[in-house]
């Protein structure tokens, strides 16, 4: 077995890559830029640095491996003309095995109840991140002749979490908003049961074709999480702002496609501002307001609020609130049993080893275990 | 008085972003000359800026025709590099760090001397404003004894070079320390001089290359002890914090930042300390270009010169032959707690 993994110094990758390293399987490490790939040196494999959108190159960079494990992640072209590359290349190769990660985002956020099963219907908003690994899974499920597992994980956690880092800025800034339904469950995958699953997933025969939940098993409750958290930052949960009981419309979703709000962007002010610094352009402009000015004050007025819109005043806020606590209105609980069955797949570390471990970690990186903590925290203050 | 003809080696990320737009903004110095061996980078880089220096991939060519080099090339390189513009008679601006070991900082250092060019090493955050005030209150005693100092900086990716040279140790000369560490090391020499003893922990086999490193520093003498941490995995606010007798003291890390003074009297107020009247301060990197052309022009050492280039290599050889396994196995922990 050789195995391939893309992304390699990712958050998954960099720990797949340690934990395989350890176990001597034979690995090919793949990462896009240098800048990141600072803890993969101590393992003294080389590291191929590798764009997903080259396909020669994929396909030579693939030729000897075995497995190809896809940890990586990137903007739309990459998502997407990577994912076809990668396809074709492994198909072509003939028996390779692709391991891709997916996310439960393609359920939808929040999910509907039913995708308590991988079976439940997806729902991605197009363009989004979700819709993208939605498109993946789509385009690997019909790649019928390659086989492939598509794990499904939710916010990864654990030592070095995107995820938790993010909700730890978000609780010292005092923009993370607490719900008051202790029940709520904070639903991620640390990311050594990722990783646990992904080498279930290298030793499994399964010829399952849909997606895999991996989770954690028994999640913590949001309560338990912030507890955990608010201690590190020294915030106290009680004094947190409260979640609204339902979430609120989004406010930057990204605005409908029309030709009349095209012709609008044209002649908005900044728009004609950008376009008044070239002489030909500046000089139009004068002569257009000249003739608007002309109609009156009234025609005027009129003819700039159907082109801006209205002033708005936005509401005074004590804080704004950051969208990691609207996670708190996701009140499905994935079912792993199909990993179970499929993958053999037991979690190693339970959620709350994991925020124990994140916990231990993060004391330590920081120097907030040290005797100059109290000089560490005037930094973050 | 003619520009200062000034040939830049090392069309990276560095020279594209500091370097060059410093050296085109300052009426002092002239770009006659981009030395790289990727010829086409250098192509595109003076394409990009609109100018029309030569473009060459061997230096020897260029050294008869420039007054001075800022040399902005892989660590490994500093040194052969710089020996042979200094033994030419050109002066030279050393990108940090300014050799790989004590050696070769040596022999830059004497190269320099002989031959009476300037060498400046470029410890640019030198040329800060709220750096040059800090050390005129700190030798002022502006805010009494000095007892404890932090400083950090972290990142989770960044700064990548091309060649991937930053995660070979034999041609950076080290890992975070080197790569991150480094312009606060200089500026802690700078205010306190060196330290009586050193620590280093890192997160891989002494030798290896580390992603972290925590570092601490003893002045018995002075009654100050320091720490610093450095990391490729995480990121940290990067700034510096004093306990003094006045209260805490904070200087983050940017060319603008202010120096916030949290008096021990009154916890909950920050008083932020500036001169009345402010000197303007062009760019660090054109503060530091026109500091070097100037010493170049009076035969005279710069701001930041290689001698202190020097210590500072000095005090990292210490650290790194100082230097533990912080072995830490997170997951390990929890399972036996």
């Amino acid at each position: 077995m050789k195995i391939a993994i893309l992304g390699a110094s990712g958050l998954v990758g960099t720990h797949l890559a340690h934990r395989l390293a350890g176990r001597d399987y034979a690995l090919k490490l793949f990462i896009h830029s240098s800048g990141n790939a600072w803890q993969l040196a101590p393992l003294g494999l080389p590291l191929h640095q590798l764009n997903l959108l080259d396909r020669a190159a994929l396909k030579t960079a693939l030729a000897d491996c075995s497995h190809v494990v896809n940890c990586t992640r990137g903007d739309e072209e990459l998502m997407l003309k990577g994912m076809a590359n990668l396809i074709e290349v492994c198909g072509e190769h003939g028996g390779q095995h692709l391991i891709h990660l997916s996310s439960t985002l393609v359920y939808g956020d929040p999910p509907a109840p039913e995708s308590v099963s991988e079976n439940a219907a997806t729902h991605a908003p197009p363009a989004s991140y979700a819709w993208q690994k939605l498109r993946q899974d789509q385009m690997l499920m019909a790649a019928t002749e390659l086989r492939h597992t598509i794990l499904c994980p939710p916010n990864i956690s654990g030592v070095q979490s995107y995820y938790w880092l993010q909700i730890l800025g978000a609780l010292r800034q005092g923009e993370f908003a607490l719900t008051t339904d202790p029940r709520r469950h904070s639903v991620t995958v640390d990311v050594q049961n990722l990783c646990l699953a992904i080498e279930c997933a290298l030793n499994s025969r399964s010829s399952h074709r849909g997606r895999i939940y991996i989770t954690d098993g028994e999640p913590l409750s949001w309560h338990q999480l912030i507890a955990g958290l608010s201690e590190l930052v020294g915030v106290d949960p009680a004094a947190l702002p409260r979640l609204p009981a339902q979430e609120p419309a989004l406010t930057d979703s990204p605005p409908r496609a029309t030709l009349w709000r095209s012709l609008k962007h044209l002649a908005s002010s900044h728009v004609r501002e950008a376009l008044r610094k070239d002489p030909n352009w500046a000089k139009l402009d004068q002569g257009m307001r000249l003739c608007v000015a002309r109609l009156g004050a009234g025609t005027e007025n009129r003819l700039r609020t159907a082109l801006e819109g209205p002033t708005v005043v936005p509401r005074t806020e004590a804080r704004p609130i950051n969208r990691t606590s609207y996670h708190q209105y996701r009140a499905v609980v994935p079912d792993i049993s199909l990993a179970q069955r499929e993958l053999a797949y037991r979690p190693e570390v339970s959620a709350a080893r994991s925020l124990a471990t994140f916990m231990t970690w993060y004391r330590h990186e920081t120097g907030l275990d040290q005797d100059y903590a109290p000089l560490v925290q005037a930094l973050y203050n | 008085m003619e520009r200062f003809r000034l040939a830049i080696i090392g069309s990276g990320m560095i020279t594209r972003n500091s370097h060059l737009p410093a050296a085109l903004s300052t009426p002092q110095a002239q770009v006659v000359a981009l030395v790289d061996t990727d010829i086409e980078g250098a192509r595109s880089l003076a394409q990009s800026y609109g100018i029309h220096p030569r473009i060459s991939a061997q230096l020897d060519e260029i050294l008869p025709d420039i007054d001075g080099a800022i040399i902005a090339t892989p660590n490994h390189t500093h040194h052969p590099l710089g020996l042979r513009c200094l033994r030419a008679g050109v002066s030279v601006l050393m990108e940090k760090p300014l050799a790989l070991d004590v050696r070769e900082g040596e022999e830059l250092v004497a190269a320099a001397a002989a031959s009476g060019a300037a060498l400046a090493v470029g410890y640019c955050t030198r040329f800060r404003r709220n750096v040059r005030l800090l050390k005129r209150l700190l030798e002022a005693q502006h805010f009494g004894a000095v007892h404890r100092f932090y400083h950090q900086f972290g990142t989770r990716g960044g700064w990548a070079p091309v060649s991937g040279y930053n995660l070979d140790r034999k041609r950076n000369g080290g890992g975070v320390l080197i790569t991150t560490g480094t312009h606060f090391i200089d500026r802690m020499l700078h205010f306190w001089d060196e330290p009586e003893q050193v620590e280093l922990l890192i997160d891989v086999e002494p030798g290896g290359l580390e992603a972290n490193a925590e570092t601490r520093f003893h002045y018995p003498g002075l009654g100050l002890h320091g720490a610093a941490r450095y990391s490729k995995s995480l990121a940290l606010p990067a700034g510096m914090t004093l306990e003094t007798d006045a209260g805490l003291v904070v200087l983050k890390d940017y060319d603008q930042s202010e120096i916030v003074l949290r008096p021990k009297h009154a916890p909950t107020l920050e008083y932020r300390i500036d001169e009345r009247q402010p000197e303007t301060v062009a760019s660090v990197f054109v503060a530091q270009l026109e500091d070097f052309i100037a010493a170049s022009r009076e035969r005279r050492a710069p701001s930041v010169d290689g001698r202190q280039g020097l210590a500072s290599l000095r005090l990292l050889e210490r650290l790194y032959a100082n230097a533990r396994h912080d072995r830490r196995a997170y997951y390990a922990e929890t399972v036996s707690a």
